[in-house]
């Protein structure tokens, strides 16, 4: 969603592309106070909802979002990011067609509303332009990424790519449509019989029945296997040893001894076959460290007063 | 309005300047061949096979019908996810339903098992002026449609603004229904001179789209597919079809009911746009909810009412090798009384002719909106033009607004819903199903038998119709027919290998067997859902084989015959959902006709049943505590649990559709 979002900003912000530089405006605005009954309502909120006491850390962490949610509100308004913005458009309108008896006009709600303030308190509307100010800032600038970087990257993050074990191995079956309640029986037997006989497993699949679903199976996903034998036989052959008979493990169709012969570790992929995909969270990496470093930024501009 | 309601307002904006580029040498490890231009190491060489490639192929479960918040339905329902939030649910992850606000109506869900395949089939009619409705700048964004529009958005998100149950729908809906209802449709007047806004738009829409499925696509273990709805409701007559394609080589612009009124038109565009007109683009178009499609998914016709040329019905049979044959908005096998007497027949119907008739418990459907029909037209077809223009596989969809991929397990859905905010709650959920007649069901899934996970594999599976469909479970299901198929395969270690080497599999072609007559015995196995984690799944209940045929004066037949099981007994308590008795784990057969005629095309596919289980409404009314026989006490948000669409269905069995094998009496 959020990328999706981000995306859409870009034009949402359009012509307004201007960078805030007045530095008299900047000057006027580069003091933050945060009041002690913020600070007390910030604990209250905190404490009803996690009901911990907060401690001096999580006071100081609190007063830091607040302070980063002011910035980024403050920093919206000067990137134009409230005029003909729709959504808050609607949500005065919205706010003072419930405050006001009149009927009155959407210009005239909105004036209105802006007039008595009701914009600059509203969590909603202080929300969402601190989140979009968060997109806009994370995409600033950005280009797609040269062969160069792509490769660095993926490096560097090959283990996120990697692709899940794969298992190749057999079962012993025992229908418990042929053998009714002897069929546990009959797998503790020949379980037993595999503890002191070496049997290859091709053999050793013989020991019981035939599985309507194959006796082998071959580079499986843990996903796969529970799709066709359920979670339980999935979950012993994703953790057993291999070359190692399992104990007796039921599922809907019977019992099984399972063998795996080769668990393939992870392994990430060429990047030419994933390309698309490690361009992707290349970006949006490189996003998160943009707004990481506008916020440390703008940050250093604001002097913040605790009172 | 919340944070997340901003986000679905800008989230149809899709800026060009970010849209990933991809030119040059297509990389796709599934692409066909390299451009002439390209030098030798720009093109990558054909892809190792798969860990898990089988040569007697692997069932992936999936579907190919999901629409996320780039369809008009899905985000005028309050969806915001987009596609790539679909691919993300379908791999496993959870996702936050509508509505958002206020926070006790706050949800998500996750699937209990991740699928092997996905695709998006967003509606692509409009995608342009939806888009334009959103983005301020562009002349439309004011029009009395677009305020409408977004305020409509805005509602549905927002469980305090919702309309109760009943209230008419939104004008907006109205608006973009009537335009896909009428036969010849126009823009909305929104989209600037020429139509330039919305078409520019629309590509933006479509790239995105293409750009997700290609990030999400992971081969051998997750494939995706390109893919669109196209949304054609002529006169009411709901003639949808989902174009799926192979690969990352597809048309520049989605092919839309706008565009293309009639399907005939749309099969055209996707011939000169796609398969004769740009190498390496393949695609197929999938039919789906013929059940109320007023008889019209399955005419024998063309655009002009002229009938089939045998070129007509080849090429129609090979742009739509599937049909979606079971969804949320009821199933499309075949209706009792219409063209037959099978009692198996009565599942997950969907009382109406066409999609803005009002609920009807028993009107009469015409003929040609069930599938088992249009197989049997189609053998008739063959039987006059010399080839058949109506030769289905089956694949099940959800169909889900809600971009939940493969959420179609039925506990899940009498919680979830599939419409976003429309359906969110109990008393909106049994609105949709009873009152409206909006949706029915959880809808089914397609499995195909493939040799690996990869978009070729899948897609040339699908193009041979090696796939079958199930109303929502995972049983396992094999249908092989041959004419020396050995009577003891089952029993043999091989049997899938003796059952392929020895005949066609499901989706295949009988050809007359020349020299002694015999009949042609068909192998069928299957094998029970085993469950989601921490949940047994239901056993089978029998096997069946349904075939039609036509008879020596030219009339099409069917019959239905029990091969396999049949002989336990089981049921399901209605009050309290327990189950009782047994099933079967595993059924397996070989089958001759015992009424074969060797002049006579016929077309074979297998059902299987599982046991009796509760539906979705009956664990919900039950859980809500409605007694319909104390019905002045009911409360009235719940008076649906007693209406009779949902009174005469209690108990289902959940199933699966094999594709059919067809017989001809000709030589290949």
């Amino acid at each position: 969603m959020l990328h999706f979002a981000l995306l859409g900003l870009a034009l949402f912000v359009g012509a307004r592309w201007f960078s805030p530089s007045d530095e008299t405006e900047r000057a006027r605005d580069a003091r933050i106070v945060v009041s002690q009954s913020q600070v007390a309502a910030l604990v209250s909120q905190y404490e009803a909802m996690s009901a911990i006491p907060a401690t001096d850390a999580v006071r100081a962490e609190l007063i830091e979002g607040f302070v980063e949610e002011e910035i980024l509100y403050r920093e919206a308004h000067k990137w134009g990011l409230t005029s003909n913005n729709q959504a808050i458009d609607l949500r005065l309108r919205q706010k003072m067609a419930f405050v006001s008896d009149d009927e009155l006009s959407d210009e005239e709600l909105e004036r209105q509303a802006k007039a008595l303030g009701l914009d600059s308190d509203d969590p909603v509307i202080r929300n969402m332009l601190a989140h979009n100010m968060r997109l806009l800032l994370s995409r600033r600038g950005e280009q797609d990424p040269t062969d160069e970087e792509v490769e660095a990257y993926y490096a560097s993050q090959r283990s996120r790519f990697e692709r899940p074990p794969r298992l190749t191995g057999w079962h012993v079956f025992f229908s418990e449509d042929l053998r009714q309640s002897s069929a546990n029986a009959a797998a503790r037997v020949a379980r037993l019989r595999l503890n002191t006989e070496v049997l290859r497993p091709e053999k050793a699949v013989e020991l019981g029945d035939v599985s309507p679903l194959g006796d082998r199976f071959t580079g499986q996903l843990v996903r796969q296997l529970a799709s066709r034998f359920g979670e339980k036989f999935a979950q012993v052959a994703e953790s057993l040893p291999e070359g190692q008979w399992s104990d007796p493990v039921e599922t809907p169709f019977g019992v099984h001894l399972l063998l795996v012969e080769e668990r393939t570790p992870p392994q990430a992929p060429p990047l030419a076959e994933i390309r698309v995909r490690v361009v992707a969270a290349y970006k949006s990496s490189e996003r998160q460290e943009r707004l990481a470093t506008a916020m440390k930024e703008l940050r250093a501009r604001y002097e913040v007063v605790v009172e | 309005m919340t944070i997340r309601s901003f986000v679905a307002t800008a989230s149809p904006f899709l800026a060009f300047a970010f849209s990933v580029a991809l030119i040059g040498c297509d990389d796709s490890p599934d692409s066909g061949s390299c451009p002439d231009s390209a030098s030798a190491e720009e093109c990558v060489v054909p892809p190792d096979a798969c860990p898990d490639r089988n040569p007697l192929r692997n069932p992936y479960v999936g579907e190919l019908h999901v629409h996320t918040a780039y369809s008009f339905d899905s985000i005028l329902a309050g969806v915001t996810a987009s596609p790539r939030d679909m691919y993300r649910f379908a791999q496993g992850e959870s996702l936050a339903l509508p509505p958002f606000a206020p926070g006790s109506a706050q949800r998500t869900t996750q699937l209990r098992r991740p699928l092997d395949f996905a695709a998006a089939t967003d509606h692509a009619e409009f995608f342009g002026e939806f888009r334009v409705c959103t983005i301020p700048g562009y002349d439309g964004f004011d029009s009395d449609f677009c305020q409408r529009y977004r305020e409509q958005i805005e509602v549905a998100q927002d469980a305090d603004l919702l309309r109760e149950p009943g209230s008419p729908l939104p004008q907006v809906f109205i608006d973009i229904a009537l335009k896909l209802a009428v036969p010849a449709p126009t823009r909305f007047p929104l989209c600037g001179t020429d139509n330039e806004d919305c078409i520019a738009e629309t590509s933006m829409v479509w790239e995105d789209e293409q750009a997700a499925a290609e990030e999400f696509n992971d081969r051998c273990a997750f494939t995706t597919f390109a893919a669109y709805e196209w949304t054609g409701n002529p006169g009411g007559a709901n003639i949808h079809r989902n174009v799926i394609f192979r690969n990352d080589t597809v048309p520049a612009l989605p092919t839309s009911y706008i565009e293309a009124p009639k399907p005939q038109q749309l099969w055209s565009a996707l011939d000169s746009e796609c398969l004769s007109g740009l190498p390496g683009c393949d695609v197929l178009s999938i039919p789906h909810s013929s059940n109320f499609s007023q008889g019209l998914m399955f005419e024998p016709t063309n655009a002009d009412g002229s009938p089939l040329s045998k070129e007509d019905a080849e090429f129609r049979a090979a742009i739509e090798p599937l049909v979606e044959i079971h969804q949320h908005k009821g199933n499309s096998e075949c209706k009792v009384g219409v063209l037959t007497n099978d009692e198996d027949c009565g599942f997950e119907t969907y009382e109406k002719v066409g999609i803005l008739d009002p609920p009807d418990p028993g009107v009469f459907v015409p003929p040609l909106s069930f599938v088992r029909n249009g197989l049997k037209e189609g053998l008739v077809q063959d039987e006059a033009v010399g080839a058949n223009p109506f030769e289905f596989g089956f694949v099940g969809a959800s169909d889900t607004h809600n971009a939940t991929a493969g959420a179609t397990h039925e506990g899940d859905y009498r919680n979830t819903g599939h419409i976003g905010a429309l359906d969110w709650e109990p008393r909106r959920l049994l609105y949709f199903l009873a009152a409206s007649g909006m949706e029915s069901n959880g809808g089914g899934l397609a499995i195909v038998w493939a040799e690996e996970n990869s978009r070729d594999a899948i897609f040339d599976a699908m193009k041979r119709r090696e796939v079958y469909a199930t109303s929502g479970t995972r049983p396992t299901l094999r249908f092989f027919g041959g004419w020396n198929m050995p009577s003891d395969a089952c029993d043999s270690p091989d049997s899938v290998e003796i059952a392929d080497q020895n005949g066609v599999p499901m989706g295949g072609t009988l050809a007359v067997r020349l020299g002694e007559p015999s009949a042609p015995r068909f192998f069928v196995s299957a094998q029970q859902d085993p469950g989601p984690p921490g949940e047994p799944g239901t056993p089978l209940e029998r096997i069946q084989i349904v075939k039609g045929w036509v008879d020596s004066d030219g009339n099409a037949q069917e019959k239905v015959f029990d091969v396999a099981g049949g002989d336990r007994t089981a049921d399901v308590d209605i009050n309290t959902c327990e189950t009782s008795g047994s099933g079967y784990a595993s059924l397996c057969t070989v089958w001759p006709d015992p009424e074969f005629v060797p002049a006579q095309r016929a077309f074979y596919y297998a059902r299987t049943f599982e046991n009796p289980v509760c539906r979705w409404s009956t664990m919900l009314c039950n859980e809500l505590g409605v007694d319909c026989g104390d019905i002045d006490n009911v409360p009235e948000d719940f008076v649906e649990c007693c209406s009779p669409i949902i009174e005469d269905q209690k108990v289902i069995k959940e199933r699966a559709w094999s594709s059919p094998i067809w017989y001809r009496p000709e030589t290949l």
